[in-house]
């Protein structure tokens, strides 16, 4: 097979232009051509680094510690019962 | 399915070759040349037909399985359309999916045909046949998008058959809009010009062509039916959007058929010699063009 995968591909990228996300190295003695993924990289990975940052940052509340979770229990009841009592009905 | 609905695929099926000839005798007539009969290529086929098929040694099983794959999945799009204007033979709801699948496969088989040669002449053929195809897809699916709204019908026979013509008065910019998006999608789907030169052989600018070059004998003469063939299934789509048959009686609907398909053919070939060919690099605009034109069709329906 004398034909590569990037020769296949390079119309179609060549259309695309930067979306494609080819980056192209030429230099006097040089050629090469990196493929990058716009979607993987770009916007899935970027994505779940952020979501993973949010998580970090959200770790706090889940420690595994009983109290904390009755005091959590006990503040929802309360916020219930604050939320019954300006919406006008009675419990 | 009715007996009309295959005597116009036996029609399609037997005048498919005559298409390319009267494109051909068309551009010559037009740049004042002789020309080859129009005719030629049934002789062509009947010669191919009687020779000897040779295969390189470096060639594998999917080299000969390409041209049949080719075929059969062509024949079988020919059932898929509505060709006297009623009813296709074989119909069910999402079945233009199915034909432009059916497409697909026939490209995808040409493709690893060529690739299987081994020749990277053939590689950049195919590579420049994926990327006409990965433009010509969407546009497709635009105009049977802008049918689909048209007719509320998503299937084949519905959208290009009985309501189709109803649809006609209230629908006409949509519909015209829809029909020269079929049109440039058959120049760009059948690689004739502005898109492709089908009359070029052994130069670096063509693209269906030169898969097939290692094609001989039956072979060649499978694929190059398979191309008229596919020439016709687009040529019906275009008649069958820019004329509705259904009220007309069963013969009377297949001889527009035929009809329609030779003026077609005379449109490619006018345009083939009013239109130098493309850059390589045009040629995706022309076909988001196509696109264009589907997708405003589809939004004079909206509107």
């Amino acid at each position: 097979m004398q034909y590569t995968a990037s020769s296949f591909g390079a119309p179609i990228l060549l259309a695309f232009g930067p979306v494609a996300g080819v980056t192209i190295t030429r230099t006097a003695d040089a050629f090469a051509t990196h493929p990058a993924d716009p979607v993987l990289d770009g916007m899935v990975f970027r994505s779940w680094r952020g979501v993973r940052v949010l998580a970090d940052r959200l770790r706090p509340i889940q420690r595994g510690r009983l109290s904390l979770y009755l005091l959590y229990i006990v503040a929802t009841v309360i916020a219930l019962l604050v939320y019954l009592l300006l919406a006008g009905h009675a419990p | 399915m009715t007996v009309s609905a295959l005597a116009a695929v036996v029609v399609m099926l037997g005048i498919a070759p005559l298409l390319p000839g009267v494109a051909v005798r068309t551009k010559s007539l037009l740049t004042g040349r002789h020309g080859a009969p129009v005719l030629q290529l049934y002789h062509d086929l009947w010669k191919l037909l009687h020779k000897e098929p040779v295969y390189s040694t470096t060639t594998t099983w999917i080299f000969r399985a390409g041209p049949l794959l080719v075929l059969a999945a062509l024949l079988l799009a020919a059932f898929l359309i509505p060709l006297d204007g009623r009813a296709a033979p074989l119909s069910f709801a999402g079945d233009l999916v199915a034909f432009a699948g059916l497409l697909a496969l026939a490209r995808f088989a040409l493709v690893l045909a060529g690739l299987d040669t081994g020749s990277s002449f053939e590689g950049m053929g195919a590579s420049r046949e994926v990327t006409v195809a990965a433009f010509a897809e969407p546009a497709l699916f635009l105009c049977f998008t802008g049918l689909v709204l048209a007719t509320g019908s998503v299937s084949l026979s519905g959208m290009l058959g009985t309501p189709l013509g109803e649809m006609w008065p209230r629908a006409a910019p949509s519909l015209t809009l829809v029909g020269i998006g079929l049109f440039v999608l058959l120049l760009a789907e059948n690689s004739r010009g502005p898109i492709d030169d089908p009359a070029t052989h052994l130069e670096l600018t063509m693209i269906h062509e030169v898969i097939v070059l290692d094609h001989s004998g039956p072979d060649l003469a499978v694929i190059l039916y398979g191309s008229a063939l596919k020439l016709g299934l687009f040529g019906a789509l275009v008649v069958s959007v820019f004329a509705p048959r259904a009220g007309l009686s069963a013969p009377a609907a297949i001889a527009i058929l035929a009809l329609g398909l030779c003026i077609v053919a005379v449109a490619v070939g006018i345009v083939e010699s009013v239109t130098a060919r493309l850059r390589l690099v045009r040629v995706p605009q022309l076909l988001v063009g196509a696109g264009v034109f589907a997708a405003f069709g589809m939004i004079l329906l909206l509107a």
